[in-house]
């Protein structure tokens, strides 16, 4: 049995340590592409990042003043009982890391835009539930997720006279062109191809949180495209934050899912380089083991 | 190639005329934060011949809604970072005609409005990294004074002593020249070669719906 209050203890954990630091495969990404880079312009940005993240991870304040909104992946074991209100537990730790740390209050009413002042209302914290039929446990992902990069995100439907791989790696291309320095960049890519309207577009963010960042999709195929949109996206020059340079993301990753035989719905999503994201497992036996951060240890 | 260049507040035309798009800056002194909501209310009052409680002429504005907190009777500077700067293109442009206004610091593209505005009033625009708000945090040492704080605490115009706030890349400079622009320009000349490289046919109608042109940037269709 899991309660809520384990719970409520680990989205607090989770959602403050997101906040303020970045997964080590992020940060190594990033730290090889400063290698990489020769145009000083685009080092400059880089070493300012790479110095950002060890100073919020020091000081344990948040990396980017934009904290976002509170966006959480659930994935429920369903052997798993939970004593409390698991919604709850979660809304809980969302106010106390805003208040505690603190987070910029962003969460506004989308008609009046009143700010209830505690980033939660309205349905927020989001919530995405998956189901898992055979585990124990349950697997919270915190997510922070900053707006600059999220309303760059866009959904396009492709028809099935075309070769889709071709298609898909030209829209991603245009998205990222138009896109420029506005999200970020280096930023993360997601693509979520085939299913509905909304499939596709949950595959396209969850896809931005794939561990470790730049690993490729277990389909051969799929790995493929991977590939082909990175190299095609990174060969722009757009670079870091726009201004010219060789990494204009840093890695790609695409999910897939069956779809209709006449169009496949393509959703893109856009990461900015601080992909701040946090995941921990709650056994039933109340085990909790951090995934993404290994400073958290175990309990 | 780009130089460094150490800036203080007052900036006089001088300071920003010498600088060139892909310069590196560091600015010491005061700097005022402004969003949306600021652009809003000092353009309605400067347009009702009503004076700001703040003087731009010859300052510093930065596109930045900080996280701060109230220490004892100070506020405290949690993190600031720049905010995205396409939203303000026409605002800020109006603000540097109406104030004088000489460095707008923030992040990513600013359109031609700005660009105009930067050559006819001696002002540029500085692009700073994104997202890099602990590093920026770091190199505020006050917080001077807070106006409009009915706002909220992103909105508000927070008036800041800063020490070597940077780096800071020249995004448009008093020539017209604009490095983002120069950026995209190179990328759409780039643009045939990608394509062909990656097996693209940039004159195919790929996708059904939206209808194309509404996808992305026109030109690239």
């Amino acid at each position: 049995m899991i309660t809520a209050e384990l719970i409520e203890e680990v989205a607090t954990k989770l959602f403050r340590n997101a906040a303020t630091t970045l997964p080590e495969d992020v940060i190594e990404k990033i730290k090889e592409s400063h290698k990489n880079e020769m145009s000083p312009i685009a080092k400059a940005h880089l070493e300012a990042i790479i110095k950002s993240v060890e100073i919020a991870k020091k000081r344990g304040k948040p990396l980017c003043q934009d904290t976002g909104i509170p966006y959480f992946f659930v994935k429920m074991g369903l052997s798993v009982r939970i004593q409390g209100d698991l919604e709850k537990a979660i809304s809980n730790a969302v106010m106390k890391v805003t208040k505690e740390l603190p987070l910029r209050e962003n969460v506004i009413h989308p008609l009046t835009k009143a700010n209830t002042g505690t980033n939660t209302g309205w349905g927020v914290p989001h919530i995405h539930y998956e189901v898992d039929p055979s585990s124990d446990f349950i697997e919270i992902t915190a997510i922070p997720k900053g707006f600059g990069s999220e309303a760059k995100s866009s959904l396009v439907w492709i028809t099935t006279s075309h070769d889709i791989p071709e298609a898909i790696t030209r829209c991603v291309l245009d998205q990222v062109v138009a896109a420029g320095g506005d999200p970020c960049p280096p930023t993360i890519i997601g693509v979520g191809v085939g299913g509905f309207a909304d499939t596709a577009l949950n595959l396209a963010k969850k896809a931005l949180f794939r561990n470790p960042i730049g690993s490729h999709h277990p389909d051969p195929l799929v790995a493929e495209l991977e590939d082909r949109i990175f190299k095609a996206v990174n060969s722009t020059g757009i670079g870091p934050m726009g201004t010219g340079g060789e990494t204009t993301v840093l890695a790609v990753h695409v999910e897939i899912s069956g779809s209709h035989t006449a169009v496949v719905p393509v959703g893109i999503t856009f990461q900015c380089w601080a992909a701040r994201y946090s995941k921990a497992v709650i056994y039933n036996n109340g085990e909790v083991r951090y995934l993404t951060h290994s400073e958290l240890g175990e309990k | 190639m780009s130089k460094e260049v150490y800036i203080q507040t007052p900036v006089s035309f001088e300071d920003v005329s010498s600088l060139e798009i892909g310069d590196i800056v560091y600015i010491t002194g005061r700097v005022y934060t402004m969003r949306d909501m600021g652009h809003e209310r000092a353009l309605k009052m400067l347009k009702n011949k009503e004076k700001l409680p703040f003087d731009l002429k010859n300052g510093i504005l930065w596109h930045c809604g900080p996280i701060i907190r109230q220490k004892d009777d100070k506020w405290e500077v949690v993190v600031a970072g720049s905010t995205s700067s396409s939203r303000f293109t026409q605002l800020t442009a109006e603000l540097v005609k109406l104030t004088g206004l000489r460095c707008v610091v923030g992040k990513g593209n600013m359109g031609a409005e700005m660009v105009n505005a930067g050559k006819r009033y001696g002002a540029v625009y500085l692009i700073s990294t994104g997202g890099a708000a602990s590093l920026y945090a770091n190199s505020v040492e006050e917080v001077e004074e807070v106006h409009w704080l009915d706002l909220g605490m992103p909105e508000a115009i927070w008036v800041m002593r800063v020490n070597e706030l940077g780096p800071l890349i020249v995004g448009i400079d008093t020539q017209g020249n604009s490095l983002t622009n120069k950026t995209m320009a190179e990328v759409t000349t780039k643009l045939n070669q990608i394509a062909r490289k990656s097996g693209v046919d940039l004159s195919k109608t790929y996708v059904w719906w939206p209808k194309q042109k509404t996808i992305g940037s026109e030109k690239f269709y």
